[in-house]
């Protein structure tokens, strides 16, 4: 199999995965699509390297979590920046709202955060793998796993404020 | 109450669904592989060109960059071009061309737009060079590859831009699924094609949602070329229609974005190829009978306005001045990053630029991170209010900013922050400052040369601040992360 053809079956393989990866990186459909085909083809242009390496999708991962940062930074504008809704009581719409306001705190969170919970709790991958990918040391995945999720934590307890807005460069 | 990465998987779960990229995901990362390709070898020609001193290219820009958009506006004419025909010296990096097919050879062209469609050698040679364009764009695209159809051969338009002509060639597969359109250059009836083909998709749907649309008879197609070094707007609408330009707001010194009186673009036959300035991303709406078909800014593809036609950020010199007249201890390195972070806001939603800097506060929490409170000055007199703070080395944070009017930076107080930490800098008459809690509670708080940033405190939410003077008379009140006007970004 040419490389061509080892390419356009990864991509048509895998591209709905990192798709999906990417937006929950990001927050907008559009610009994960962007992200996505950005991560392509960079390990397009080192495509014999990239396989010899032995993990297309580690590598196209590790571009598109290592390029959402300058992402985020000229799409912030697109960013989801907003007030985390009150507790619902408990009903079916209490559990919706409490999915909605767990979201927009991940979309508040700052991006590295956001990746290493996407990477932890959609890709489930290692912390090894994880701190791999983003280039730092397992202990730091471990406590901005920790720092996250207790974010995540105040918001499901209640214990957040509504105007508690962060935006966030890195 | 459930942890919070039980719930997170289920969020994450749902909000992905079984969500499939809308394009075709393989050809797009081909094609702007291929562009990047081009873009470098052209770079390397035009360098070549530098330094053999030896053919007189206008510094054109346009066939070094994206040809479906202008890589670089340029704001002003250059002078006394010569030419606009782009030309590249042959060399071993050099794309080339497949040979040209004559024009008789392709589709017979009607319903051509533009003052040129009359002008048959003009029509002919935008036909003949945009498949050669096209083709060559196709051969550059590893396998599969799709195979044009050059029945659908379609020159959309040809039209005098400036001193140069400029064109659009659409073609689409055998199938008729996939679209490529390819920019045409040159001058009088000597045209080239320029840069990769764009516009390749393979859902319809994409096309819409981008605002571009080249199915059917009647086009709907917003985007901006370079010609001669100049940078135009390209608008192509249906029978019937009429289209604005919107162009950036602009701050008035009471902290009001006023929108510019959108103004009509002159469709001749549905075509309009105007001199455009992209700063601030110009918007066009295309309607028909009060309903928008399609709304576009004419930069949406485009990174941003190149440097040179940008306002100038603060420079360093007032970045010292402000950090030295700021009350308490702002950090230089934070306020410069907040500032050029903020100015990149102001020069990209507005037609405003920034005229000065003020730091308003500085001081670090408990945590010895920095903070500091900025104001960027518009020409109005207005501000842009932004705090800040960095909690690692190459990060920085804001949890509020906004604009404010001219006359309210000294008398203002400032409140913002969240569930750790809150920001307070208090206006220059005030003696002292509580924190109203939400259990009714207030907390002085003591500040440091104005300001200070404290925890926030535990089993209570901060609800808003008081200044009082030194006769105990409230003189400001201000809720949480309130008082100052939202602004774009």
């Amino acid at each position: 199999m040419g490389d061509d053809e080892g390419f356009h079956e990864f991509v048509s393989s895998r591209s709905p995965a990192l798709l999906r990866t990417a937006y929950l990186l990001l927050g907008d459909w559009e610009l994960a699509e962007d992200l996505v085909q950005t991560a392509l083809v960079k390990a397009y242009q080192h495509w014999g390297r990239v396989i010899g390496a032995g993990s297309p999708e580690a590598y196209v991962r590790k571009i598109m979590v290592n390029e959402r940062r300058s992402w985020w930074r000229r799409h912030r504008d697109r960013e989801v920046v907003g007030a985390v809704p009150e507790r619902a009581g408990p009903d079916e719409s209490a559990a919706l709202a409490e999915r909605d306001a767990v979201w927009r705190a991940v979309l508040e969170l700052p991006p590295r955060t956001r990746a290493v919970l996407v990477l932890r709790f959609w890709e489930d991958l290692s912390e090894a793998d994880i701190a791999e990918t983003l280039g730092c040391s397992i202990g730091t995945v471990k406590s901005t796993t920790s720092r996250g999720l207790r974010r995540l934590q105040q918001v499901l307890d209640g214990n957040v404020l509504a105007s508690d807005r962060r935006e966030v460069q890195e | 109450m459930r942890p919070a990465d039980e719930v997170l998987r289920e969020v994450f779960a749902e909000r992905v669904g079984e969500r499939t990229p809308a394009t075709d995901m393989y050809h797009a990362v081909l094609v702007r592989h291929r562009r990047h390709r081009r873009r470098t070898m052209i770079g390397a020609a035009l360098a070549a060109v530098v330094v053999l001193g030896g053919v007189a290219v206008v510094a054109t820009g346009v066939r070094g960059g994206d040809r479906s958009l202008p890589a670089t506006p340029t704001p002003t004419r250059p002078a006394a071009p010569t030419t606009c025909i782009p030309t590249i010296p042959p060399g071993p990096d050099t794309p080339t061309l497949p040979p040209a097919v004559p024009a008789d050879q392709l589709p017979a062209q009607s319903g051509v737009r533009g003052s040129l469609a009359g002008d048959q050698a003009v029509v002919d040679a935008a036909l003949v060079a945009g498949w050669q364009g096209l083709r060559d764009s196709n051969a550059q695209l590893p396998a599969p590859r799709k195979k044009l159809d050059p029945a659908s051969l379609r020159v959309r338009f040809v039209e005098r831009a400036g001193t140069g002509t400029l064109a659009l060639v659409t073609a689409a597969d055998e199938a008729g699924s996939w679209q490529a359109a390819q920019w045409v250059e040159g001058q009088g009836r000597t045209l080239v094609p320029v840069g990769g083909s764009s516009g390749i998709t393979s859902s319809l749907d994409f096309e819409r949602r981008s605002g571009q649309l080249f199915y059917g008879t009647d086009p709907l197609y917003i985007s901006a070329a370079q010609v001669c070094g100049l940078t135009y707007g390209v608008v192509l609408a249906p029978a019937g229609t009429t289209a604005t330009l919107t162009g950036p707001p602009h701050v008035d010194a009471d902290a009001r974005l006023v929108p510019p009186a959108a103004r009509p673009v002159p469709l001749q036959n549905g075509l309009a190829v105007f001199p455009a300035d992209l700063r601030g991303g110009p918007t066009v709406a295309i309607s028909r009978d009060g309903t928008v078909l399609g709304r576009r800014a004419l930069n949406a593809e485009l990174e941003y306005a190149s440097p040179g036609s940008r306002p100038a950020p603060p420079s360093a010199e007032q970045i010292d001045a402000a950090v030295r007249d700021g009350r308490g201890s702002p950090d230089r390195t934070l306020v410069e990053r907040i500032v050029g972070w903020r100015f990149d806001s102001v020069d990209r939603s507005t037609n405003d630029g920034v005229t000065g800097v003020r730091v308003l506060w500085g001081g670090r929490d408990r945590g010895g991170h920095p903070w500091v409170l900025v104001a960027l000055r518009l020409p109005s007199g207005a501000w842009y209010v932004s705090d800040g703070f960095s909690e690692q080395s190459n990060g920085f944070s804001s949890t509020n900013s906004g604009l404010l009017a001219a006359d309210r930076l000294d008398d203002t107080l400032f409140v913002s922050g969240g569930a750790r930490d809150v920001l307070l800098v208090a206006p220059k008459a005030a003696a002292r400052v509580g924190l109203v809690l939400s259990t009714g509670e207030e907390v002085p708080v003591q500040l440091t040369d104005g300001g200070a940033v404290i925890p926030s405190p535990n089993g209570a939410r901060p609800l808003r601040a008081r200044a009082y003077d030194a006769n105990g008379r409230v003189i400001a009140s201000q809720a949480l992360n309130d008082g100052l006007i939202p602004f774009g970004h």
